[in-house]
């Protein structure tokens, strides 16, 4: 009934346990459907929160342009997979259970066009906060994922999910900082949020 | 043959983008005529993408349409290469597409419209204005508020506009935005009366807070004319309209300021798309 994604949501460990020894019969097929299936919830929340409706041109028009942020993802976990030479699978099946995670981000993005698109005000401070629930959610997944699929302790675990968050937001916020004029817009906002 | 759960919540969300782009459309009306101008509608203040927008700059092109809009400026943070892309792909279409900047410094924040190449922030506001000038582009104090310090009385005397409406839930905020667009115009009495919506990626529609202008010719030179001579009135969100009473009233006349847009059709196509998606990310494959 329920899909792996939300198995790996709700418990990790376990399933990414399960997984190892499940090898699909083509792992890039796989990935490339996790990756459709990101792009697909950018291609419909991005319109929908800015414009609130959908058409083809604006879904294809919001994944094309926003598709660079999969390949961030890519590359930041890329790194975080051939860190490990303990790993139990390939580099293509670990980047599959890697995408696999992405329910948080996806649920929170799904009800972030939820709330915009039926409310005129919504603070971006509020978002940013937000935000922090998929953070969270997702560090806990990351840091199963390198138990289990790169096979390295706890500590080594928790170091690359926080490393991985310190990416990630470092990019995102070097990112706003660029596109909004500089490092005291960013602060500004901190300022606001404190 | 049986589909998984996960292959038909797909065919529903993608249902819902086909609904969605085949939903009927607002069709644009003619600008009203009244002594030899046309009344344009416009929005001077938006973000796109690449930059701290979501919309391309051709999805921007077309909600500004479909918003009613003749002409509005892509305004992005200390860049020019978002707003000179949007012009370049939108030549000989409408709505017209004007080259902008939100010049971005932590004392002042400045639209620029009309420009071709990017000025300057780290500078204070009174050279930033004399540069947009330079370049034959006109000058609006975006968002002024008490932390807009840069705005010396030199700075003020130089602006062409200003946003008099701009999105706020924050009473306070919408006073702060009109004692500065008084102040302007006791130091400079043809200061424009800007509405503009500040678009990026939430649901404040581009056109929200509107400017309307009294134009001589359709064309990108005929809008800068009428900012720079205050042929402007501003259209905040609760619909009032500021700037020169007389012009006030032809625009009370003449234009219905109400929200043209029927969200129904809309509703549906979401609705279709947002279930789908939520049964794909959570049913088995």
């Amino acid at each position: 009934m329920w899909s792996t994604e939300l198995a790996i949501a709700l418990s990790p460990d376990q399933t990414f346990e399960r997984l190892i020894t499940n090898t699909p019969p083509s792992a890039i097929r796989s990935l490339l459907t996790r990756l459709f299936l990101v792009l697909l919830t950018i291609a419909v929340v991005v319109p929908v929160m800015a414009v609130q409706r959908v058409t083809a041109s604006l879904a294809a028009t919001a994944a094309l342009s926003w598709s660079f942020v999969l390949v961030i993802q890519t590359i930041v976990a890329v790194g975080v997979i051939v860190s490990s030479r303990a790993r139990r699978v390939g580099v293509l099946h670990a980047l599959d259970l890697w995408f696999a995670g992405h329910i948080p981000y996806s649920l929170w993005m799904l009800g972030m066009a939820m709330l915009t698109a039926n409310s005129r005000v919504v603070d971006p401070a509020f978002l940013f906060v937000t935000a922090l629930v998929p953070a969270g959610w997702t560090a806990w997944i990351v840091a199963a994922f390198c138990r289990r699929v790169l096979h390295v302790d706890s500590a080594g675990a928790r170091r690359r999910a926080a490393a991985h968050q310190v990416v990630v937001w470092a990019v995102a916020l070097q990112y706003a900082a660029f596109t909004t004029g500089g490092w005291f817009q960013v602060v500004n906002v901190a300022r606001i949020l404190r | 043959m049986m589909r998984s759960p996960r292959f038909l919540s797909i065919v529903v969300a993608i249902a819902g983008i086909v609904a969605g782009t085949i939903a009927p459309r607002l069709s644009h009306e003619s600008p009203p005529q009244i002594d030899g101008y046309s009344i344009l509608a416009g929005d001077f203040h938006v973000h796109a993408f690449p930059g701290d927008g979501s919309l391309a700059p051709w999805s921007l092109r077309d909600e500004a349409a479909r918003r009613g809009l003749d002409v509005f400026a892509v305004t992005n943070h200390n860049q020019t290469f978002t707003a000179r892309f949007a012009a370049d792909q939108s030549k000989g279409t409408a709505p017209i597409v004007l080259i902008g900047e939100e010049i971005t410094n932590p004392d002042y924040h400045l639209i620029a419209v009309g420009i071709t190449r990017t000025v300057d922030a780290n500078q204070p506001a009174e050279r930033a204005i004399a540069d947009v000038h330079a370049q034959g582009g006109v000058a609006i104090a975006a968002h002024p508020g008490p932390e807009s310090i840069g705005y010396t009385d030199a700075a003020v005397a130089q602006l062409d506009g200003t946003e008099a409406a701009h999105p706020t839930s924050d009473r306070r905020e919408r006073d702060e935005f009109m004692a500065f667009y008084e102040r302007t115009r006791r130091l400079n009495p043809h200061a424009a009366a800007i509405g503009s919506s500040d678009f990026h990626a939430m649901p404040v529609p581009v056109g929200s807070c509107r400017t309307f202008l009294f134009v001589r010719e359709r064309t990108a030179a005929g809008v800068l004319d009428a900012i720079r001579s205050g042929l402007t009135v501003a259209l905040d969100e609760e619909g009032r309209l500021h700037g020169d009473p007389s012009l006030v009233a032809i625009v009370e006349r003449e234009i219905v300021t109400g929200s043209r847009e029927d969200a129904s059709w809309d509703r549906v196509p979401v609705a279709l798309a947002w279930a789908g998606l939520f049964g794909a990310l959570l049913l088995r494959s």
